[in-house]
């Protein structure tokens, strides 16, 4: 996996592949339509294998391992952010208010975490550890997992620092899978 | 002896780049495919569906 995607052509295919299929993978938990961005999946692939590149440098083997090549990956992809103009049918407000659960008053729920709101602000970010954490997974011996609150606290972490570098989010899935 | 000298200072100076450099390791085989991996889309519809 991470060798294919050490090539342009491939990267942009399966990287745009994954994210333009997420919508349908949700099922029925969300309607929603956007757009996978050709130039932002160029420049993520540019700021991948600068960072590939990077490690190269800093290892004695020249070849990073798939954590750092997973760190790499979700650096690239939550810089570039390759989903643009996501928009919801029906808008998101009336969205929340459907999902609000039966016998639940707005009030009761407006702390609870609805999955309209998560997407709506989440989505490059849980995305991109979906991909990343995943062709990670692949050369890990024992297959790996996570929770509802890990996914949450990751994407708010994404979400909330602009300047990670690729080595923080190397340490991530290092100690992930630790 | 004076073989032995330069032997140890060659590890020295070799040890005092490692500092520099990570752990070395490099990238395996795959153990799995990437469908049999974990699926964030399936936990958030496990999460939001119950």
């Amino acid at each position: 996996m991470f060798k294919l995607l050490d090539d342009e052509e491939a990267f942009k295919q399966f990287v745009g592949d994954f994210y333009r299929r997420s919508p349908s993978e949700l099922g029925t938990l969300i309607n929603c339509t956007f757009e996978v961005d050709d130039a932002r999946l160029a420049l993520a692939y540019q700021t991948y294998m600068l960072a590939i590149d990077t490690f190269g440098v800093l290892l004695a083997s020249e070849n990073p391992d798939h954590h750092k090549r997973a760190g790499a990956l979700l650096h690239a992809l939550y810089k570039t952010k390759p989903i643009i103009n996501l928009s919801f049918d029906p808008e998101l407000n009336d969205v929340d208010t459907i999902s609000t659960p039966l016998g639940v008053t707005y009030s009761e729920a407006e702390n609870e975490l609805s999955f309209a709101a998560f997407y709506a602000e989440y989505h490059n970010e849980m995305t991109a550890f979906f991909l990343a954490f995943g062709c990670c997974s692949m050369y890990e011996p024992e297959a790996r997992g996570y929770s509802m609150p890990y996914l949450h606290d990751v994407c708010m972490y994404l979400k909330n620092n602009e300047e990670l570098s690729f080595e923080s989010l190397f340490m991530l899935f290092k100690s992930l899978m630790h | 002896m004076t073989q032995t000298a330069k032997k140890g200072s060659e590890a020295t100076a070799s040890g005092r780049n490692a500092v520099r450099l990570y752990s070395n390791n490099s990238l395996k085989e795959p153990v799995r495919s990437f469908e049999e991996t974990f699926s964030g889309f399936e936990l958030l519809k496990s999460h939001f569906t119950k």
